[in-house]
């Protein structure tokens, strides 16, 4: 958790020094001075139903797209609380992972987003976010708007360590207590794992395939 | 009477960002040498150097193109080792990086070299070397 955040005994945060609330003026603001706005499930279908509305199957597409610019905006926020906290003496990539778990950990609590660890298994990188805020409001609408949050992920790492990456989200679609489970690697791999996804395998089965490094009959992949 | 102000012993702020500055240049300096031998190592591994002297010189080269020092003989890079250890120790105990998590996938990626953009981490090297 933040230093900046304080957590009450019932373990809900007070944001008071990352939001900044303004009843005068009805504005709230984060400590890197970014207006924001509460988004409600609500809003964000309705922005993603009309996409998909006027461009079937590419809202996909689209809002992987729009998740991977926020991604990219939000390393360059936390490479400015690094510099903020004098951490940028340190290489970013040579950060400690349970250092990088806790302040990306903190990158999600601050945004409501849920929880997050992070393995890598069979040369891929597994992310799972726990509690997540996307499953809970729209995964079940529509499985394809949890392309938002994977260009997220992608943006983020991608930035992060330099290479261009690509996600997918692979498991938790069921349960909303079952973590999401995504996928970062190579598109080359990605292009794949999505194919096997469409055509009905569970995270498992696509896992083990995985682990079994067979990337033939490799659909087109996503655009650039 | 008034009272006689405090003496505030913390240095002035401009000398203070100079202390600063120069603690960042030393870390660059040592993690640039460690990115120096790494990719030696990793040449090496791949076959494209055959000997410890074509190492070295690369990993000059690599010094002389970001200005920073040259890799420095093992009892100088002790002493700055122990020199951090306290800046080191703000980031936990030693383990496994965010990047070496990554390396697995880094090794799929046709496009696999760093890239240094104006809006990525390369913006902080480039901050640290015009700092130091």
């Amino acid at each position: 958790m933040p230093r900046s955040l304080r957590a009450t005994s019932s373990g809900a945060i007070d944001f008071g020094s990352f939001l900044t609330t303004n009843a005068a003026t009805g504005e709230i603001r984060t400590k890197h001075d970014a207006r924001v706005v509460v988004l409600t499930a609500e809003s964000f279908l309705a922005l993603a139903d009309a996409v998909r509305d006027r461009l079937g199957d590419e809202v996909s597409d689209v809002l992987y797209r729009a998740g991977y610019s926020w991604g990219r905006h939000r390393f360059g926020e936390f490479t400015a609380d690094a510099e903020g906290s004098g951490e940028v003496l340190y290489h970013l990539r040579n950060m400690g992972l349970e250092h990088f778990k806790g302040r990306f950990n903190d990158v999600l609590v601050c945004g409501g987003w849920g929880t997050f660890s992070i393995e890598e298994r069979f040369e891929v990188v597994l992310v799972h976010v726990n509690n997540s805020a996307f499953h809970e409001m729209v995964s079940s609408h529509d499985r394809r708007y949890t392309d938002f949050f994977a260009g997220f992920l992608a943006g983020f790492f991608a930035e992060l360590i330099g290479v261009k990456l690509d996600a997918v989200q692979v498991g938790g679609f069921g349960d909303a207590q079952e973590p999401c489970i995504f996928l970062l690697a190579d598109d080359s791999i990605v292009s794949p794992v999505r194919l096997w996804l469409d055509s009905g395998k569970s995270c498992e089965e696509v896992l083990d395939l995985v682990q079994a490094g067979d990337y033939t009959n490799q659909p087109p992949k996503r655009k650039s | 009477m008034t009272d006689e102000p405090k003496h505030d012993e913390s240095p002035p702020p401009d000398d203070q960002a100079f202390e600063e500055a120069l603690d960042a240049a030393e870390v660059f300096s040592d993690l640039a040498n460690e990115d120096a031998a790494l990719g030696v190592g990793e040449g090496l591994e791949h076959g494209a150097l055959d000997d410890d002297a074509v190492g070295a010189q690369d990993a000059e080269a690599f010094a002389d193109e970001f200005e920073l020092p040259a890799p420095q003989p093992a009892a100088v890079a002790a002493d700055e080792a122990a020199a951090l250890a306290p800046a080191a120790a703000e980031f936990g105990p030693a383990g496994p990086s965010i990047g070496q998590l990554f390396k697995p996938v880094v090794k799929h990626s046709p496009a696999s070299r760093i890239r240094i953009e104006s809006d990525s981490i390369g913006a902080l090297f480039h901050r640290f070397i015009e700092q130091g």
